[in-house]
């Protein structure tokens, strides 16, 4: 047998932090989610959607709106992941900071949009920072410390104790 | 002890050596290679100039003084380089004459596969370094196999060295083996190749002190990354491979370095040119550990692990499978009578020079050893004048005599102890006395000065009290476990676990890990070329995208390479991290002066507030 059983175990003392970082994530989705209305709003869609060509500041906004939108499901997921204690969640919520990052740190590197000189985003950047600092303490990486072990392991170690 | 007792002692435990396959020098004896050798002299700043030719030197000459100037240095050579014509004969000889199958070299799971990316790129570094550095010649491993190949044709014997030391009550035994030529680089994809080689193993002995019967206790084997107490292990140590009273070593390919298990050992070179950035990587990391607690990770960090945190070093493999030629007491080829150090023969303690081509390498790995008793600067090995410290068995006793020993011990204790309590009931008295005299001047003006100088001394003698009574009750402690101790020896219970001295032992890492596909074999093999190569292009056709096309394509090969350890996990930290710390950059940029000013807030109203609390109490 090849198979590998996955052992995951919370003790109730790691069960509050993994709560508040439920309820964070939850806040990060609801702040992206009113960031990007406030962004959308500045923009005369009317206007865009009667010219021929779209501004250079509504294309921003769509490509926002593009990553803002499967993040916010990703960090819906992670949220309630964390709040029933799932192993996939810690992945997804350090991968959720990335990507939101990686694309902060994209647009003032790399772009001359008009986003960049919004103080939204460096806001938004500043909570990923002390979410990637939270989420990679010794408490919540304990919480989700994985064992694995291996069936033909444990059948062995069985029948030599016997 | 005489020498025929010493002889008669080493041969009783000469150890058995399993070479890998493919291996092509062995341990001979000192004076042949020394025959066919010349003696050079490198002075500073001059040319290389020869001593006493090839044919005209002997161990009696290599002993001769040889004055001379500071920083020069002394060296043999064994070969002259072949030359074209005889190169290509050799290669000729190799194509048509290739040796069988089962004794060729394969090298299986690459080096490279088994580290990571930044060592990878170090190790490209590293290998056009050797175009710059002084090096052995590429064909010198080839003329000296030819001129080994001579030698053992004339008369095929397997040698080596021995020398019986008394130190601390323990009889060792030192076996010393001479390889005249090192391929590990050459032969197996190693760090180096040189001239001469020197390695050791000691078998330390316990000597029963009313019928002189002498039990092996402890062995230890010179490698490369282990150093004191882990080069030692016990004598019943399942890990010590025995043939009867004869210790197995599994020698590395090349290298020669001894090993306990068979196996392929990841040696790592550290560059003294990446010292400093390794500390100021080891100095962020502690600070994220211990002032922001962030996670520390449960994976083992020392020199030989696979996940070593050390990620400035070149990876090596020394392979040392045991699948060769086997040397010994009843192995395909037996030793030879062997050749006594002691009493120090005058080639070991006169002779300080090198004992193969002096290359000038700056990192000291191409040029040849010094002998037995010396390191290449001069000094005096430790392996020579302290063998029981080199392998860290200073602080033990030999068992023979260890149940006396611990009963002197406590005996000397309890003398200690009876002192010890004489000197504390006397201070005692004095300090009562002089806390009577001080209450008695206390009321006297005039005796103010002498009042004072008495309180000092008060406080003095309380402390030194204070002393004798916590170092008494110390040793009553000790006293204790020292009476326990005995009485377990007596029981003949062994107190310490087999492995308890060990701290980084070095083992080879299981066939399992060694496992990887033929698709990461070949992407560790090729990843740090065709990395440089997308860079190459990127600078030259699409310099407009090149910083966006370097950050993709370093993230979508780590992001592969993450895949095909398994170590997702720590790449997907790894990436966001750094990501953050950028941004993090980014933020105290763009808004310094308003960080400035919220800290000055944020300090100004929490002094406010614990100021306040302390007067609302």
């Amino acid at each position: 047998m090849s198979s590998i059983q996955t052992e995951f175990t919370v003790t109730t003392g790691y069960r509050w932090p993994l709560r508040a970082i439920s309820l964070l994530l939850f806040l990060q989705m609801l702040w992206l989610c009113g960031i990007t209305a406030y962004f959308a709003q500045r923009i005369d869609w009317a206007q865009e959607l009667a010219d021929p060509m779209p501004s250079v500041a509504a294309l921003d906004v769509i490509v926002w709106m593009a990553v803002v939108a499967p993040l916010a499901v990703l960090l819906i997921v992670t949220a309630v992941g964390f709040f029933f204690r799932r192993r996939f969640a810690w992945h997804f919520a350090m991968t959720a900071q990335g990507v939101m990052l990686l694309g902060s740190l994209t647009i003032y590197f790399f772009t001359v949009s008009h986003l960049r000189d919004s103080h939204l985003l460096y806001l938004s950047m500043l909570y990923c920072i002390l979410m990637v600092l939270y989420l990679n303490t010794s408490d919540v990486r304990m919480a989700f410390h994985v064992r694995y072990v291996k069936i033909d392991d444990v059948e062995e170690e069985n029948e030599f104790t016997r | 002890m005489n020498l025929q007792d010493e002889v008669t002692l080493l041969r009783r435990f000469e150890p058995i050596l399993r070479f890998t396959r493919g291996e092509s020098f062995f341990p001979l004896d000192v004076e042949s290679y020394v025959r066919q050798s010349s003696l050079w002299v490198q002075r500073p700043n001059a040319e290389p100039m020869l001593l006493v030719p090839q044919g005209k030197l002997d161990l009696a000459r290599l002993a001769y003084p040889y004055p001379d100037e500071f920083g020069t240095v002394h060296y043999l050579k064994f070969t002259e380089p072949l030359g074209a014509t005889a190169m290509a004969a050799h290669s000729l000889r190799q194509i048509n004459q290739p040796p069988p199958l089962h004794e060729v070299f394969q090298a299986g799971r690459g080096r490279l596969a088994r580290v990571g990316y930044l060592s990878r790129f170090i190790d490209a570094l590293f290998s056009i370094s050797l175009l710059t550095r002084g090096r052995v010649p590429g064909d010198a491993a080839a003329a000296a196999t030819l001129e080994y190949q001579r030698i053992l044709a004339q008369a095929e014997q397997y040698i080596y060295h021995g020398r019986v030391v008394r130190q601390d009550q323990w009889l060792v035994l030192q076996y010393w083996f001479f390889y005249p030529f090192n391929n590990w680089r050459s032969g197996f994809f190693g760090a180096n190749d040189h001239e001469a080689d020197w390695e050791m193993v000691c078998l330390y002995l316990s000597e029963d002190v009313e019928s002189g019967e002498v039990q092996p206790a402890w062995v230890a084997y010179a490698t490369h990354d282990s150093h004191g107490d882990d080069l030692r292990r016990r004598w019943d140590d399942p890990e010590v491979e025995r043939e009867g009273e004869h210790p197995v070593i599994y020698v590395g390919a090349g290298s020669h370095a001894s090993y306990y298990q068979k196996g392929e050992y990841l040696t790592e070179l550290e560059l003294a040119v990446f010292a400093r950035i390794t500390r100021l990587f080891e100095q962020v990391r502690a600070f994220g550990q211990k002032r922001l607690r962030q996670y520390e990770g449960d994976e083992p960090r020392h020199p030989g692990s696979e996940t070593s945190s050390n990620i400035f070093r070149i990876p090596f493999v020394d392979y040392a499978r045991g699948d060769g030629l086997s040397i010994g007491p009843g192995q395909a080829k037996a030793w030879g009578e062997p050749r006594l150090l002691t009493p120090t023969p005058p080639w070991v303690a006169f002779y300080r020079g090198l004992w193969g081509l002096y290359t000038r390498d700056p990192f000291a790995g191409e040029d040849a050893p010094a002998g037995p008793m010396y390191n290449r600067d001069g000094s005096v090995r430790r392996a020579w004048y302290d063998p029981v410290g080199w392998a860290g068995l200073d602080k033990v006793t030999p068992p023979e005599i260890l149940l006396a020993r611990v009963l002197q011990e406590e005996a000397t204790l309890r003398e200690s102890q009876r002192l010890t309590r004489a000197s504390v009931e006397e201070k005692a008295r004095e300090l009562q006395s002089l806390g009577i005299q001080a209450a008695a001047m206390r009321t006297q003006p005039h005796l103010y000065k002498l009042y004072t100088a008495q309180q000092e001394r008060i406080e003095q003698l309380g402390q030194e009290l204070n002393q004798l009574r916590a170092k008494l009750a110390g040793d009553e402690a000790l006293l204790e476990a020292l009476t326990y101790y005995a009485e377990q020896l007596r029981k003949g219970n062994e107190s310490e676990p087999l492995r308890a001295h060990l701290r980084h032992p070095h083992r080879p890492p299981s066939e399992e890990r060694l496992r990887a596909t033929r698709l990461a074999e070949f992407w560790a093999a090729a990843s740090v070329g065709l990395l440089l190569v997308i860079f190459f292009i990127l600078l030259t056709v699409g310099r407009r995208y090149l910083m966006i096309g370097l950050v993709t394509m370093i993230a979508l090969v780590t992001f592969i390479e993450a895949s095909f350890r398994g170590h997702l996990t720590r790449f997907i930290t790894s990436v966001t991290i750094s990501t953050a710390i950028v941004a993090a950059l980014v933020l105290v940029y763009r808004y310094f002066w308003q960080i400035v000013e919220i800290g000055v807030l944020v300090t100004g109203i929490y002094i406010l507030w614990e100021n306040l609390r302390e007067l609302r109490r």
